[in-house]
């Protein structure tokens, strides 16, 4: 059993937690305009977390299938110091160096795999 | 604290988005008679056919437990279902897929389904992705309804199965919502325009079909503001066909000043008492708008009694609007001592009418010039003479009327069959024109009687409804014109332009000495225009006071205006409008 701080699950499959992985959050402006002296005036209409690279060292061979079989949307649930967090992502890139190789175990290992996403619901 | 508008409104960055509520009920002929329950269900009342009484929340330990909250209540069979206690509506087992089969005495074109716990509904072949407030497309007189659990841990609640379009648009679903809320206080240009919404959703499941039953005039409602304190609700009829693209629906409505077009006012009499004529022009206001068809919300009293001496004008034939708009810029800056004669008509949703200075209804609001951006300003040309257009009569001519009845010299000599109709176009006008006897009759003399059809100032239709033994005439009281004025000039002698301007009514009415329908009162209306983007405030009416603060401290540069014109608009969870205005003193 992996500590699930270090783990975080994508579309059900549990993954290692990526590297630097620190969710920020952005809040959200509409309604924006520009008076005449210069002054934003907007509504702060909620937040929600910025769209990030997700960034791995190194994949096992399922965690590793479970990435390139992804769906357009997907949810993705981590923890950060506010507590446990589900989310709805879509993939925006995905990329890996051709790295395959089996460690001293036996398992097949990927390495350098980058995971874009975007968080599409406000709070 | 509750949230309110005025609190957010006061900050630079509204902490909350505004709530935005619209709703479209479109009713159906066709009732549901019978709704037949199959599946495992673990409750159920027989109010699937009541949309208006709420779920009762029932202590339900799916979900992780239910709230300790008192809002929870053990399911009680023997309850009564009521607004007050609420409802059972359906109820699955945890998992279960519950099938409802309606049946209804004529074709149902679609139905409005409000469910909880659901992930798709399915009618025979057609599948529908459940949203919480979903329309079926029936087209038959029977339908068999399908509700499967989103997942194995979820029960099915159906709350209600109406006949008809019902929706209720929340942010949830709302893409966009535009308001166009119109009012006109140019002189030249005076028509009063009607406003307009234009609301755009998302909706996943293809109702296009069902859509193209929905008609004009269909009743959409709007609220915004915080669920503590929201504006008032205004009502749009559906102006234009429905339509949804790519699970966009897009509704588009006008206000109920749309039917100021369909009712044309036929030439007509309109006299009034010096002493009280500027309220008998009110009342016929009053009348004329409503006559067209539209409900008002609120109408301010205007209370006076007839006195002084009877004066007369012959309004011509003209749209509602036409009437409407010109009493408003006839009397919007018409002032005597103090007191305002102005007669106003707002709509945008809230149908008013009301007098005086216009704040019975009409709010004042005060608007920072440093909230504001896009400022505008310009001023209109300068009005030196406003002239009569219409070579047929003059402003403000009299219309004098003769003291005894003329008879005889229309028609004379004429009879009749009961249910025979005649139809008279006088040369000139008459006022009280009738049939009646030719002169009194014998004993033994059968009196014709008659009723008025129609009886304008130079045109009368009427039927014999009892056949008599005497010929009769018809008759009435002549008038004649005269006097009048071709121009009117600006006291303030300065150059501008000329103003061509059809006079309102033949002859004039007026109040003491002054003219009810007011040409030199033109000349007061400020010259002073602008527009300028601000946060938007759904409360907020065509012809509302605004005090323009230019955040001196001295009030130095500050404008008082009323509104000409708001757009507002909701989208991407923000609100900002675009304010139109024009100076006011």
């Amino acid at each position: 059993m992996i500590d699930n701080r270090n783990t975080i699950t994508i579309n059900n499959v549990e993954i290692f937690r990526p590297n630097d992985f620190t969710p920020e959050r952005e809040d959200l402006y509409a309604g924006e305009y520009t008076t005449c002296t210069g002054k934003t005036v907007a509504d702060r209409i909620g937040w929600k977390f910025s769209d990030t690279t997700l960034e791995w060292d190194m994949l096992t061979d399922d965690m590793m299938s479970a990435i390139t079989s992804l769906p357009g949307s997907f949810d993705i649930t981590f923890n950060d110091s506010d507590g446990s967090h589900t989310e709805t992502v879509i993939k925006t890139g995905f990329a890996n160096t051709v790295t395959r190789f089996t460690n001293n175990l036996g398992n097949i290992i990927w390495k350098d795999v980058k995971l874009g996403i975007s968080f599409i619901n406000a709070h | 604290m509750p949230t309110t508008i005025n609190a957010q409104n006061a900050l630079q960055i509204r902490e909350k988005p505004m709530e935005v509520y619209i709703s479209l009920r479109v009713g159906s002929t066709a009732t549901i008679s019978t709704y037949t329950v199959t599946g495992q269900t673990k409750s159920d009342d027989s109010t699937l056919g009541n949309s208006a009484w709420p779920m009762r929340t029932l202590a339900d330990l799916q979900d992780g437990g239910f709230l300790l909250d008192g809002t929870a209540q053990w399911y009680d069979s023997t309850l009564t279902p009521s607004e007050n206690n609420g409802k059972l509506g359906v109820r699955g087992d945890i998992g279960e897929t519950i099938t409802v089969t309606i049946t209804a005495g004529s074709t149902l074109t679609a139905v409005t389904v409000a469910s909880s716990g659901v992930s798709t509904i399915t009618k025979g072949a057609d599948t529908y992705t459940a949203t919480g407030n979903d329309v079926v497309t029936i087209n038959s007189t029977s339908a068999t309804l399908v509700f499967t659990p989103t997942d194995s841990t979820t029960r099915v609640e159906i709350d209600y199965i109406v006949p008809g379009i019902m929706f209720n648009i929340t942010n949830d679903t709302l893409i966009s919502c535009t308001l166009a809320l119109r009012g006109n206080l140019d002189v030249k240009d005076h028509t009063w325009e009607e406003s307009e919404i234009e609301v755009k959703m998302y909706y996943p499941n293809d109702i296009s079909s069902s859509l193209a039953y929905i008609q004009n005039d269909w009743p959409i409602t709007y609220q915004a503001g915080y669920d503590s304190d929201l504006s008032t609700e205004r009502k749009f009829y559906i102006s234009e066909p429905i339509t949804q693209e790519q699970g966009v629906i897009t509704i588009k409505g006008v206000d109920a000043s749309h039917l100021l077009d369909e009712k044309t006012m036929q030439e007509q009499w309109f006299s009034a008492y010096t002493g009280n004529a500027h309220q008998t022009l009110y009342t016929k206001f009053i009348d004329a708008i409503q006559a067209a068809g539209i409900k008002l919300q609120r109408k301010q009293s205007w209370s006076g009694s007839q006195s002084g001496t009877l004066r007369y004008s012959v309004l011509p034939e003209m749209s509602t609007r036409d009437f409407v708009s010109d009493v408003m810029n006839l009397t919007l800056n018409h002032t005597r001592g103090g007191s305002n004669f102005s007669i106003q008509f707002v709509d945008a949703g809230i149908p008013t009418v009301e007098h005086g200075n216009g704040k019975t209804y009409g709010q004042t609001w005060t608007i920072y010039k440093s909230d504001c951006g896009e400022w505008t300003e310009k001023y209109d040309q300068n009005i030196s003479k406003i002239i009569d257009s219409n070579s047929e009569r003059k402003i403000n001519e009299t219309i004098t009327t003769s003291n005894v009845l003329v008879y005889d010299n229309i028609e004379s000599g004429l009879t009749g069959n009961v249910n025979q109709f005649f139809e008279y176009n006088f040369d000139g006008w008459y006022r009280y024109a009738s049939p009646f006897p030719a002169s009194s009759g014998v004993p033994s003399d059968t009196p014709y009687k008659f009723t008025i059809i129609s009886r304008q100032p130079s045109r009368l239709v009427f039927k014999v409804t009892q056949k008599g033994t005497r010929a009769f005439t018809v008759g009435g009281q002549s008038s004649a014109i005269t006097g009048g004025v071709d121009s009117f000039s600006n006291p303030n002698k300065l150059p501008g332009i000329n103003v061509e301007m059809e006079p309102f009514v033949y002859g004039n009415l007026t109040d003491g000495t002054d003219s009810i329908f007011n040409y030199p009162s033109l000349f007061k209306r400020s010259l002073r225009t602008g527009s300028f983007t601000w946060k938007g405030d759904p409360r907020m009416q065509p012809l509302d006071y605004i005090n323009i603060s230019n955040d001196t401290g001295d009030g130095r540069g500050n404008i008082t205006a009323r509104i000409t014109g708001i757009e507002l608009t909701h989208e991407e969870g923000g609100t900002s409008a675009k304010i139109t205005w024009r100076e006011w003193s």
